[in-house]
C-alpha cells in the first residue's frame, strides 16, 4: 500500500508540475514550419544583400484529403524575396510575412550570384555555421546571372527547381562539393575552393518550353572571392586533378582517323610531390576506366591493336584535360586542385619557407609528369559493327 | 432411489453427533464417521440439505451388513455404480467387514479409505462414490468417476504450423496426462495439493525431479501453500498470487495451453503449475526473453526460427516505439526525416485539426477497442465489426481530414507488431507501455523516448521471476545460453540447458553425435564411409 501512495504522490507532483513547463516546451507541429528549400544569395545595386527563399506549400501537394493537386496548375511552392544589409536582418523581414517559422534544416542547396561571388562570400560563411540549423552537407552552387533567377525556373521532372539543383550537383558527372569541402578548401593551406557553376537554359523544340536549370562547370575562388570558371574540357580534368572519379564523356580521334566516344566511369589519380633538383615536380599515375559507346567509322575491336590504339587515344585526351586544367588555374592563379596541399604534407618545412608565399603563382613553375594508363573496359554488346558482317 | 430432501427436523438436529457448525471443509476433518450407519446417513443428509445433486442409496449386501452408497449426480459413471452395487447386492454374501470388501468384493480399481467426513467429502466433491458399512468406522471412496468434459482441442491462441495440435482441457487429470504422455518417466513428478475454501481447487505441482532444483520446486510450493482465498476459477488467481513483484506490467509467469511447451520448460528445468478447472498451466520461471519465444521455434528449421525471432525482437521495439517516434520526429525533429518524406507527411497533415499527439492518442486508443470489441462479439458479428472499423478507422477517417494517413499506417505496424509476439501476456504490457510513451514522447521528444526506454529496462533489470533475474541470460549476461536468445541454435548444439535457470542437472544430450554432426556438417560423411567398406569387403 506504500507504494501504491508513493507512485500516486509522483504522478500527482508531475502532474502539478506540467502547468509550469508549458512554457517552454518546443514541440513544433509539422505544419507550423515553413521548410526552406533553398536560399538564392546575390549582389543587389548598393552593395545590399538580397536573400530569396524557396518554400513548398503543403497545402498544394494533393494530401490525401483529395482536395489538392489539381487546382488549376498552380505552383506545389512560391518564392518569396527581400533585401538587406545582414543575412540575419533579410531573414528577420522575411519572416514577417510568414504565418511559419521558416526552418533551414531541410535547406539542401545554398544558390550565390555570380555578382556576389565575385565580391566574396566570407560573410555568408560566418552566418550559416552559427545556426545549429543549417547544414554543412548543403550543396554550395554558384550561378550564371542572378541566383534568384534558377528559382524561378520551371524544371519539368522534379516538384521543385530546388531539387533538380540538388539532383543535378550530385550526379557522378560533377565532383561532389558541399559546404564543409568548400569551408575545407578555403581554410586548408595550399589550397583554394571551387563550386559547381549552373545557368538557366531554355528547352528546345519542346511543345511548351520551360526553363532548364543546366550544369556549365565550376566556379573556382581565391581565398573568399570568386576569379573565374572552367567548363568543357577543363572542367572534367579538374575532377581528375582533384583525384576524384569523375565520370565523363569523351570525344576522341584514334590514330588513323575514327572518332570514338568514350564513357570514362571509373579514374584513379594516385598523385605525389617531388623536389628534383630544387624543381617542383608532381607525379600523377592515373588508371582510368572506360567503355565505347560509339564509333564512325566502325573499328573493329576484336582486335587487340586496335584497342591499344584507342586506349592510348583515350589516355592522351585525359592527359590533354588535365594539362587545360592546369593552364587555366596558372591564367586564373588559383590552385582549385589543392594540389599545394601535397607539398605541404610531405615538405612542410618547405612549403613555408618557400612555397608558401609566392603560391599559387609558382605552381607554373612546376613540372607535371601526368601517367595515364586507360582500359576500355567494355565495348558494349558488340565489338564491331553489326553491319560490317 | 432416494434423494436427501433437507428432512431433518428440530428433534433430529438435537440428536446429532457432530457440530454443523462448520466454515470450510477442512474443519470437518475432525469429524469421524460414526459406527453406526443411521447417523451417518443422518448426518450427511444435514450436510447435503437442499442439495438436489446429492444422491444416497441405503441397502443391503447379501447376508451382510447394511450399507449405504452415495455420490453426486452427474460427476460419477452411473453404470459403474450400478455395476458396484449388482457385486454388493447379488453376489457378495460375506460377513460384515468394510476391509474384506474392499479386499475381495469391489470390483473397481480407484479405492480410497477414509475415516472423517473431511476427507470423505473432498473426494466425494470431486466426483468419487462413497460406501458406508454398517458397523465400521471407515468409508470406501470409489474413483468412478464420469463428468462431462471437453474433448482435446488445438489451442486456438497458440496455433503452430508444425507441432502437435493437442490443447489442456478443464480437467486436471486430462491435464495431467497429456503431459506424463510426453515425458514417460517416474521422475516426472506431481505433487497436489488443494487450494481455495469453498472451490477446494486441485492443483499440481508438475516437475523434473534431477533436472529441476528442488530449491525452486519448493519456493513454488511454499508460495502456492500460503494461499488462502475461498475459490481459484482461473490460473490468473493464483499468478497474482505467487509472483515476485505484483505492480509490474511485465507478466513473471507463464501461461500456455500446450502439453509440448510444458514438458519443454520442465526439460529446461522449470515447474508447471496444473490447476483444475482451466486449460491454462503456469510455468515459472518465466524470463523476458521468453516473451519472444515461441514453441514452433523448436520445431522448423533452424535458419527459418532464427530470422523469426530476429523479426519478432524489431517488431518488438516497433510496437513499443513506432507512434511514439512518430510523434516525436514530426513535432520536435523535423530535420531527422528525408525532405521529401516530409514533405509527403506535411502534406498529409495539412488539413488535420488535431496535433500529431491527439491524433496518435485518438487512434491507439480506437485500435485498441476494435481489437477488444472482436474479441467480445460473438463470431457472427465479429466479420461486422472488423469491415465497420476498417472502414471507419481506416479509409472514412482520413477522407474526412480527422485522421493523417501517415498515422494509419504508423498504427497498422503497430498493431501488427504487438500481434508478433507470440506471449499474449507479454504482448500486453508493450501494448500499455506505448502510450506513457506517446506522452513522453509529445512532451520532450526523442529525449522523452530515450527516458522512457531506460526506465523500462531499469525496470526489467530490476525484476525477478522465482529468483531469476528477468532479463537473464542478457543480463547478466551468460554467452552459453545466448546460442537460445541471439539465435535459435540447431538441436544438436544445444548440449547444455539453459544454465540461468538453476538446475540440478545440466546436460541435455550426449555428446558424441552432436560432435560428429559438428564435424562432418551432417550424417552425411557417415553414410559414405560405410558403402566404402561394403564396397571393398566384396
Amino acid at each position: 500500500m506504500r507504494r501504491i501512495r508513493q507512485a500516486a504522490v509522483s504522478v500527482l507532483s508531475l502532474i502539478c508540475m506540467l502547468p509550469v513547463l508549458s512554457g517552454c516546451w518546443d514541440r513544433t507541429e509539422i505544419n507550423d514550419l515553413a521548410f526552406i528549400l533553398t536560399s538564392a544569395l546575390d549582389l543587389e545595386p548598393g552593395g545590399k544583400i538580397r536573400y530569396t527563399v524557396l518554400v513548398p506549400l503543403p497545402g498544394q501537394m494533393g494530401g490525401a484529403t483529395g482536395g489538392g493537386g489539381g487546382t488549376g496548375g498552380d505552383k506545389s511552392y512560391y518564392v518569396d524575396s527581400e533585401v538587406g544589409n545582414t543575412f540575419p536582418e533579410v531573414q528577420e523581414k522575411l519572416q514577417r510575412r510568414m504565418s511559419r517559422r521558416m526552418f533551414l534544416a531541410h535547406r539542401r542547396t545554398i544558390l550565390i550570384g555570380e555578382d556576389l561571388a565575385r565580391q566574396g562570400i566570407s560573410n555568408f560563411f560566418d552566418h550559416t555555421p552559427r545556426s545549429p540549423e543549417s547544414r554543412m552537407t548543403t550543396y554550395l552552387i554558384i550561378t550564371k546571372g542572378k541566383a534568384y533567377e534558377l528559382l524561378q525556373s520551371n524544371p519539368r521532372f522534379e516538384r521543385f527547381p530546388s531539387e533538380t539543383i540538388r539532383e543535378l550537383a550530385k550526379t557522378r558527372a560533377v565532383i561532389d562539393m558541399d559546404m564543409k569541402d568548400f569551408g575545407l578548401a578555403l581554410s586548408a593551406p595550399g589550397s583554394d575552393a571551387s563550386a559547381a557553376y549552373m545557368s538557366i537554359r531554355k528547352s528546345q523544340k519542346s511543345e511548351k518550353p520551360s526553363e532548364e536549370v543546366e550544369i556549365i562547370g565550376y566556379a573556382l575562388f581565391r581565398d573568399y572571392k570568386m576569379v573565374g570558371t572552367v567548363s568543357g574540357i577543363s572542367a572534367q580534368g579538374l575532377g581528375w586533378l582533384k583525384a576524384r572519379p569523375v565520370m565523363a564523356t569523351a570525344m576522341i580521334e584514334m590514330e588513323g582517323g575514327p572518332k570514338l566516344t568514350m564513357r570514362i566511369i571509373d579514374l584513379r589519380n594516385r598523385i605525389r610531390v617531388k623536389i628534383v633538383n630544387g624543381k617542383l615536380r608532381f607525379v600523377m599515375n592515373v588508371e582510368a576506366k572506360a567503355k565505347l559507346q560509339d564509333s564512325a567509322p566502325p573499328v573493329d575491336m576484336m582486335l587487340t591493336s586496335n584497342v591499344r590504339k584507342a586506349e592510348k587515344a583515350l589516355s592522351d585526351y585525359i592527359e590533354k584535360a588535365m594539362r587545360s586544367t592546369l593552364k587555366d588555374m596558372e591564367k586564373l592563379g588559383v590552385d582549385a586542385a589543392q594540389l599545394g596541399a601535397y607539398i605541404w604534407r610531405a615538405y612542410p618545412k618547405l612549403w613555408e619557407d618557400r612555397y608558401l608565399p609566392q603560391w599559387p603563382q609558382a605552381l607554373g613553375k612546376a613540372e607535371f609528369d601526368i601517367r595515364v594508363n586507360s582500359r576500355i573496359v567494355e565495348t558494349g554488346l558488340i565489338n564491331k559493327n553489326v553491319l560490317t558482317e | 432411489m432416494k434423494r436427501s430432501r433437507g428432512n431433518a427436523t428440530e428433534q433430529t438436529r438435537s440428536k446429532q453427533l457432530h457440530q454443523l457448525d462448520y466454515r470450510f471443509i477442512d474443519d470437518l476433518k475432525s469429524a469421524p464417521i460414526a459406527d453406526r450407519l443411521e447417523d451417518n446417513k443422518q448426518y450427511l443428509n444435514e450436510l447435503f440439505e437442499d442439495c438436489s445433486d446429492f444422491v444416497v442409496r441405503e441397502f443391503q449386501i447379501e447376508q451382510g451388513a447394511k450399507a449405504l452408497l452415495f455420490f453426486v449426480d452427474g460427476m460419477v459413471n452411473t453404470e459403474l455404480v450400478n455395476d458396484v452395487m449388482k457385486t454388493l447386492m447379488v453376489f457378495d454374501g460375506g460377513d460384515r467387514d468394510i476391509e474384506r470388501l474392499l479386499r475381495q468384493s469391489l470390483p473397481v480399481s480407484q479405492i480410497q479409505q477414509a475415516d472423517n467426513f473431511g476427507d470423505l467429502l473432498l473426494s466425494l466433491l470431486g466426483g468419487d462414490a462413497g460406501l458406508i458399512l454398517d458397523g465400521n468406522h471407515q468409508s470406501l471412496l470409489l474413483g468412478i468417476r464420469g463428468m462431462e468434459k471437453r474433448s482435446i482441442n488445438e489451442p486456438e491462441n497458440e496455433a503452430v504450423v508444425r507441432g502437435p495440435k493437442e490443447g489442456f482441457v478443464e480437467n486436471m487429470r486430462t491435464n495431467t496426462s497429456l503431459v506424463r504422455r510426453r515425458l514417460k518417466t517416474p521422475r516426472l513428478k506431481m505433487k497436489h495439493l488443494t487450494i481455495g475454501r469453498e472451490s477446494n481447487t486441485s492443483v499440481v505441482v508438475t516437475y523434473l525431479d534431477g533436472i529441476a532444483d528442488p530449491l525452486v520446486v519448493d519456493e513454488v510450493l511454499n508460495r502456492l501453500e500460503q494461499i488462502d482465498i475461498d475459490g481459484v476459477l482461473e490460473s490468473g488467481y493464483i499468478e497474482e498470487f505467487i509472483q515476485d513483484s505484483a505492480y509490474s506490467p511485465f507478466p513473471q509467469v507463464q501461461y500456455t495451453e500446450r502439453p509440448d511447451m510444458v514438458a519443454g520448460a520442465l526439460l529446461q528445468g522449470k515447474v508447471g503449475i496444473i490447476i483444475d478447472g482451466t486449460p491454462f498451466v503456469l510455468i515459472v520461471p518465466f524470463v523476458f526473453m521468453d516473451i519472444l519465444q515461441a514453441t514452433e521455434d523448436y520445431y522448423e528449421r533452424f535458419q527459418i526460427a532464427t530470422l523469426i525471432r530476429w523479426l519478432r525482437y524489431l517488431f518488438m521495439f516497433l510496437s513499443l516505439l513506432t507512434p511514439g517516434l512518430y510523434v516525436a520526429i514530426t513535432t520536435f525533429h523535423q530535420d531527422l526525416l528525408p525532405t521529401s518524406l516530409l514533405l509527403s507527411v506535411a502534406a498529409a497533415r495539412e488539413a488535420i485539426p488535431f496535433p500529431a499527439v491527439v491524433e496518435a492518442l485518438i487512434m491507439e486508443i480506437t485500435f485498441e477497442a476494435l481489437r477488444e470489441a472482436g474479441i467480445r462479439l460473438p463470431k457472427t458479428v465479429g466479420s461486422a465489426v472488423s469491415i465497420l472499423g476498417a472502414l471507419v478507422v481506416g479509409q472514412a477517417a482520413v477522407q474526412a481530414g480527422i485522421v493523417s494517413a501517415p498515422m494509419v499506417i504508423v498504427v497498422s505496424i503497430t498493431g501488427i507488431a504487438s500481434f508478433t509476439i507470440p506471449r499474449y501476456n507479454g504482448a500486453i504490457a508493450v501494448r500499455m507501455l506505448r502510450f506513457p510513451i506517446i506522452i513522453a514522447a509529445s512532451l520532450f521528444g526523442l529525449y522523452g523516448i530515450m527516458i522512457s526506454v531506460m526506465l523500462i529496462i531499469g525496470h526489467l533489470a530490476d525484476l525477478r521471476s522465482f529468483g531469476i533475474p528477468y532479463l537473464s541470460p542478457l543480463g547478466p549476461l551468460s554467452y552459453a545460453d545466448l546460442k537460445d536468445v541471439a539465435i535459435r541454435a540447431p538441436w544438436w548444439t544445444m548440449r547444455s540447458r539453459p544454465s540461468f535457470i538453476s538446475l540440478k542437472d545440466t546436460q541435455r544430450m550426449d555428446t558424441e553425435l552432436p560432435e560428429q554432426i559438428y564435424k562432418q556438417g551432417g550424417q552425411r560423411g557417415m553414410e559414405f564411409q560405410h558403402q566404402k567398406e561394403e564396397d571393398e569387403a566384396q
